[in-house]
Formats: structure tokens, C-alpha cells, sequence
């Protein structure tokens, strides 16, 4: 038998690795430490700047109150039209199999790469073009209307929804659905019992994810559907309004009621999804 | 009665088939081959997971190659059981009622099975993942049976649990199955599970059956090396049949000569003198010869001397390592005691023989 071979690096690089290790911790511990400063930061400034200059009377004004509805409204309607679209789209994506689905899966996460305001310019020049146009006019008027904030706040929805509620399909193990069909189970019945059940908290936060990509959109949501103030004004239109007239006061207490009501779905999404492990 | 006509198959570069299968009702069939062989594939294949690309699979007699899983009367218990983790126990073993739109929650029948399996205590747990292994088998058993099938497919449906549950379990399923009168097609890779469980077993080997059998056929004729090899026949070498007479054969195997009289003899037999052929004998067929005690009447061929070359513990016995004469290599199993009653040290000289019945001759 041969002796074994001496092991290198055991004994005399020890001291400069162990250095290597101390920095790698440090900074590690920096970067996390720095992000939570950094998110703590924007939690706090708005609220820090806004609440001592009357924050709480600006916030019950109509004006605002008309926004959060109209921002409260548009996300809801949006995503969950949009999640209408992206149930079927990823449950056929994680569970069928055929040619071009590669593709097809990468083409759904466009909306989510393209810039909103681009986006919205697309769906712009989409509701101008002869067929968009007869729609507007036969069916809904979309640009420059409400049902326009509800459409660029949809695709932009879609595009996240699609892939969380994807990879919710994809946890769930097909022998499942196999076991359940041997037990005379029809697709149906077993999509309803089975499949949804066991992907249910990744389609909430799905739902949820879409929801509050929605309510903080801007700029698909102001390309199509304008600025108007009580018709397509927003909570982040509103922001942008009247920052852009410097009622500084007014926009960051607009903002603080922006990120309390993010956090608010962040919180949930967060419980439905320890909750029950 | 599950019949199986020209059966084949494709996943990717993967055949499957074409193959033939037949388990008559109330019996049962072993599908036992290496992973890779294609047993899932099957498996998924007969459920109506999978089209075939050709052949027929009959139920009863009733073709049931082109209808949907859920209508063809057959219940599957995969390897990981695939319990249902949202539902209650109760709601698990219900599933195939509620699905055909009966509601009672607890129906005769129920009762009766939960009885059999020994379930009746944990039929009200609401959460699945809190019972023990063999809770979760006999669970999942329940389930597949209150539906009532005419054919149960079980995929490695022991190997989970440990060793001595399993024995425990397996022999309860024979029970069972024997109560039930259940038609069953199991898959598995473990040789002690298929030959425990089945009455008849098909060796699957690339795709394709190598071999159907029951179990004390295939275990000592083996109709080719590779089937020989998968079953752990550990001492096989090249032969070259010398001579014949009735069931008998002389082989020489090196410079050794060997008798050889067949048991279940393969067709045809004997071969023709000269013919190049393979034997085997399990090591647990290879005995040593005491050399202190006279020679056991029947002992009057086939013995060997062999110097030990190594010693290996493995458990349950010892593994001797022996080089005979002419240079052949080959394994012997001794029980502990044997051991300690006889000397053996690598580089000792012993004398050994095998059973003229125990060697395995493949064409």
C-alpha cells in the first residue's frame, strides 16, 4: 500500500485562511446589517418627516381618501383579473408538456423586465391601433380611464403572479394527482381536492405578491391611463402630483400611508405562509 | 385478471417493451429489476399516466388501454404513499367515496378494512404527517382498498419502513391479500421483498422482461448471466459442458471439473458436449469439510481444496474469500458458529464441497 500523501494546506496556510474567514464574516454581517438600515430608513423618513406637520389631518382629507379607494379598487380588480389569467397559464406551464413551452415560459415574464413606463407606452400605442381603437369605442374606454389603471396595473401583476403561482404547481408532486385519479377521481375533482388545496398558500401569495405589485405601480398606470386626480389618480399618482407641485407635506404622508399598506400585505403574506408548517 | 399484450412505451432515448404480462385474480405478481429498468415507467404505463405507443392492456377482459386512470379500476400505492397532508386520516381512506359522491363518513366498509389494518385508533388524526411509518403504510393501504379495485399497484411499498417493521407489515399484506382475495402487481429492486410476496416474479432488465418465474424457479435457474449476476449468484464462471448422462452433466470449469444435475433444468437439457455455457452456485452452497470428521454420505463429488485468501465480517455471517487450484476465485458464507467451531485464517489450506443440485447451469 501506498503511504498516504502529506495533506497540503493544513497546517502553515492556516493563519491567512482563517483571516480570509474573518473578512468574509465581516462583510457578511455588514451587508446584512447595512440592507435592514437601509429598509429601516425608508420605513422611518416618511414618518419622521410627515407626521410631525400634521400627517394625520392630511390623511383624512376627501382628496386622499379618494385616492387610497381608487389605489385600493384598481389593485384589487387588477390582480385579481390578472390572477385569473395566470392560474390556468401556470398550472398548463408546470403540468403539460409540449413543444415551445421553454419559450413561452420565458415570454411570460416579459412584464416583468420591460421598464412600466415602456410598458405602458405598448399598451398605448396597443388601444390606438384600429382594434384597440373599436374596443375603446364598442366595448370599454381604456386609455386615459379608470379601466386603464386597472389594465397597465394587470399586466404588471400578471407577470410576478404567473411565476409564484407557477412554482406553487410545481411543489405540488403530480403523483398526487395520479394517486387521486386511481382512486376515481376525475381532473376535475382532482385539480379542486387535490392540486389547489396543496398549492393554496403559494397561490395567496401569489395573489397577494400581484396585489401589492399593483397598488404600487406608476408608471404603466400613468403612460395609459393619465393623471387625472378622483378618476385615475392613485395613491403613487398622487404622490407624483404633488411632489411635482412641492406639497411636500402632503406627498410624504401620502407615502407613509403607501408603505404602511404594502407592509400590511407584506405581514400577510408572511403569516399565510409559516402559519401552517 | 390483468392481462398485458405487446405493452411498450417510451420516455425520451428510454423503451420500454414490448412485453407480456399475466397475474391471474386474486394472485399476485413481483416486478423486480435494478432502478432504471423501467419498472416506474411501467407502472405509470398501466395506471393510464402514460400512453403506450403500442400494445393492449385488458382487465377482466375488458380493454381498458385507452380510458383515464380514474376508470379503470386500478388503486396505486407509490413508494412515498402520497398521503393526502390536507386531509384527516378519515378524509385519506375516504377519498375514493367522496370522489364518486358518497358522503357517509362511516360506512360498513370502513369499518370492516379499518379493522383488518388495524386503523380504527387513528381515524380521527387530522394531520397525516404526525403518524408513525407503519401507520402511514397501513393508512395508504386502506385507502387503495376501500376503492374497491381489481387490481392493486404497489411501487416499493416496504421499502420505507425499517427491518423489522417490514417484515412485520409484509406479512400482514399476505394476509390480507390472501382475506381480500386482491389481484396485486408490486415493483420493486429488493430480491427478499419479491420473493417473500410473490407467487409468481418477472425480472426486468433495459425495458424488457428478462424473465418470468416463481420464485424458487428463478432462484435456481436462472436463464441468463444477467439475470444470474441481479439475483447474486456470486460464483459464476465460464464452463464447457464434457459430458452427459440423463439429468447429470460434467463441466470443467478451468482445470476443475464439476457435476452439475439440474433441478428446474433449463430447455434444452442437457446440452450437447462441448457446448460453452456458464455455472454458478451461491456462496451459501459452498461447504467446507471439516477435516476431523468423516466425509457425509452423498459427498462423493464436487470437492475441492482451496487456500483462504481473506476474511471478511459482514454481519449476519462471514464472507470467506477461496482460491482453488486452478486459480478460480470464489466466495463462501459461513454462519458465526461455524466459525468459531472450525480454524480459519487467511492463508489456510481447506477442503470444500458443492452439491452436485445447487449448481446453476446457464445456457
Amino acid at each position: 500500500m501506498e503511504p498516504p500523501s502529506p495533506r497540503l494546506g493544513a497546517g502553515a496556510v492556516s493563519l491567512p485562511r482563517r483571516g480570509a474567514v474573518g473578512l468574509l464574516r465581516a462583510y457578511l454581517a455588514a451587508g446584512l446589517g447595512l440592507s435592514f438600515l437601509f429598509i429601516l430608513a425608508i420605513l422611518v423618513a416618511p414618518a419622521a418627516y410627515s407626521l410631525p406637520r400634521g400627517a394625520a389631518a392630511l390623511l383624512a382629507s376627501p382628496h386622499t381618501l379618494r385616492a387610497l379607494a381608487v389605489s385600493l379598487f384598481a389593485a384589487t380588480l387588477a390582480s385579481s383579473l390578472a390572477m385569473a389569467l395566470a392560474l390556468p397559464a401556470a398550472y398548463t406551464l408546470s403540468r403539460w408538456s409540449f413543444p415551445g413551452r421553454n419559450l413561452l415560459d420565458t415570454l411570460l415574464d416579459t412584464p416583468v423586465v420591460i421598464s412600466p413606463v415602456a410598458l405602458g407606452a405598448t399598451l398605448l400605442l396597443i388601444f390606438s391601433s384600429p382594434p384597440g381603437q373599436a374596443f375603446q369605442q364598442h366595448i370599454l374606454r381604456v386609455v386615459f380611464a379608470f379601466p386603464g389603471v386597472v389594465v397597465a396595473q394587470a399586466v404588471v401583476a400578471f407577470g410576478l403572479q404567473v411565476r409564484v403561482a407557477r412554482a406553487a404547481f410545481d411543489a405540488v408532486d403530480p403523483r398526487m394527482e395520479l394517486v387521486a385519479r386511481t382512486l376515481g377521481s376525475d381532473p376535475l375533482h382532482t385539480f379542486l381536492r387535490v392540486t389547489l388545496p396543496l398549492a393554496r398558500r403559494g397561490l395567496l401569495t401569489a395573489l397577494l405578491l400581484g396585489w401589492a405589485r399593483a397598488l404600487g405601480e406608476f408608471g404603466a398606470t400613468v403612460t395609459l391611463a393619465g393623471a387625472t386626480l378622483g378618476r385615475t389618480g392613485t395613491l403613487p399618482v398622487a404622490i407624483y402630483l404633488s411632489l411635482g407641485a412641492l406639497r411636500l407635506d402632503e406627498a410624504f404622508a401620502l407615502t407613509l400611508l403607501l408603505v404602511a399598506v404594502g407592509m400590511a400585505a407584506l405581514a400577510t403574506v408572511r403569516i399565510l405562509g409559516v402559519g401552517r408548517e | 385478471m390483468l392481462e398485458v399484450r405487446g405493452l411498450a412505451s417510451r420516455v425520451g432515448a428510454f423503451r420500454l417493451g414490448p412485453l407480456d404480462l399475466e397475474v391471474g385474480s386474486g394472485s399476485s405478481l413481483v416486478v423486480l429489476g435494478p432502478s432504471g429498468a423501467g419498472k416506474t415507467l411501467l407502472l405509470e404505463t398501466l395506471l393510464g399516466a402514460r400512453k403506450p405507443t403500442a400494445g393492449r392492456i385488458f382487465l377482466d377482459g375488458e380493454d381498458v388501454t385507452g380510458l383515464p386512470p380514474e376508470r379503470r379500476g386500478m388503486a396505486y400505492v407509490p413508494q412515498d404513499l402520497a398521503l393526502f397532508p390536507h386531509l384527516s386520516v378519515r378524509e385519506n381512506v375516504l377519498f375514493s367515496r367522496k370522489a364518486r359522491g358518497i358522503k357517509d363518513p362511516n360506512p360498513k366498509e370502513l369499518q370492516e378494512v379499518a379493522a383488518l389494518l388495524g386503523i380504527e385508533g387513528i381515524l380521527d388524526r387530522r394531520d397525516v404527517r404526525t403518524l408513525s411509518g407503519g401507520e402511514r403504510q397501513r393508512v395508504a393501504l386502506a385507502r387503495a382498498i376501500l376503492a374497491r379495485p381489481r387490481l392493486l399497484l404497489l411501487d416499493e411499498p416496504f421499502s420505507a419502513l425499517d427491518p423489522h417493521l417490514r417484515r412485520e407489515v409484509q406479512e400482514h399484506f399476505r394476509g390480507l391479500k390472501a382475506e381480500l382475495g386482491l389481484t396485486v402487481v408490486y415493483v420493486t429492486h429488493d430480491q427478499e421483498e419479491a420473493f417473500l410476496l410473490g407467487e409468481k416474479v418477472a425480472v426486468m432488465m433495459r425495458g424488457r422482461i428478462a424473465q418470468v418465474g416463481p420464485p424458487e424457479v428463478l432462484y435456481s435457474r436462472p436463464a441468463s448471466l444477467e439475470v444470474a449476476r441481479f439475483l447474486l449468484v456470486r460464483n459464476l464462471f465460464p464452463a464447457r459442458v464434457l459430458r452427459t448422462s440423463g439429468q447429470e452433466a460434467v463441466v470443467g470449469v478451468g482445470p476443475l471439473k464439476m457435476v452439475v444435475r439440474a433441478v428446474h433444468p433449463p430447455t434444452p437439457y442437457p446440452p450437447a458436449p462441448g457446448a460453452e455455457v456458464h455455472i454458478g452456485f451461491r456462496p451459501d452452497e459452498v461447504l467446507l469439510i471439516r477435516p476431523d470428521r468423516p466425509l457425509r454420505p452423498g459427498m462423493n463429488c464436487n470437492i475441492y481444496s482451496a487456500r483462504i485468501l481473506d476474511f471478511l465480517d459482514v454481519g449476519e455471517r462471514r464472507v470467506l474469500i477461496l482460491e482453488t487450484e486452478g486459480g478460480l476465485r470464489l466466495d463462501c458464507y459461513l454462519s458465526p458458529r461455524a466459525v468459531r467451531d472450525m480454524k480459519v485464517e487467511p492463508g489456510e489450506t481447506v477442503r470444500f464441497h458443492v452439491r452436485p443440485e445447487a449448481v446453476i447451469l446457464i445456457p
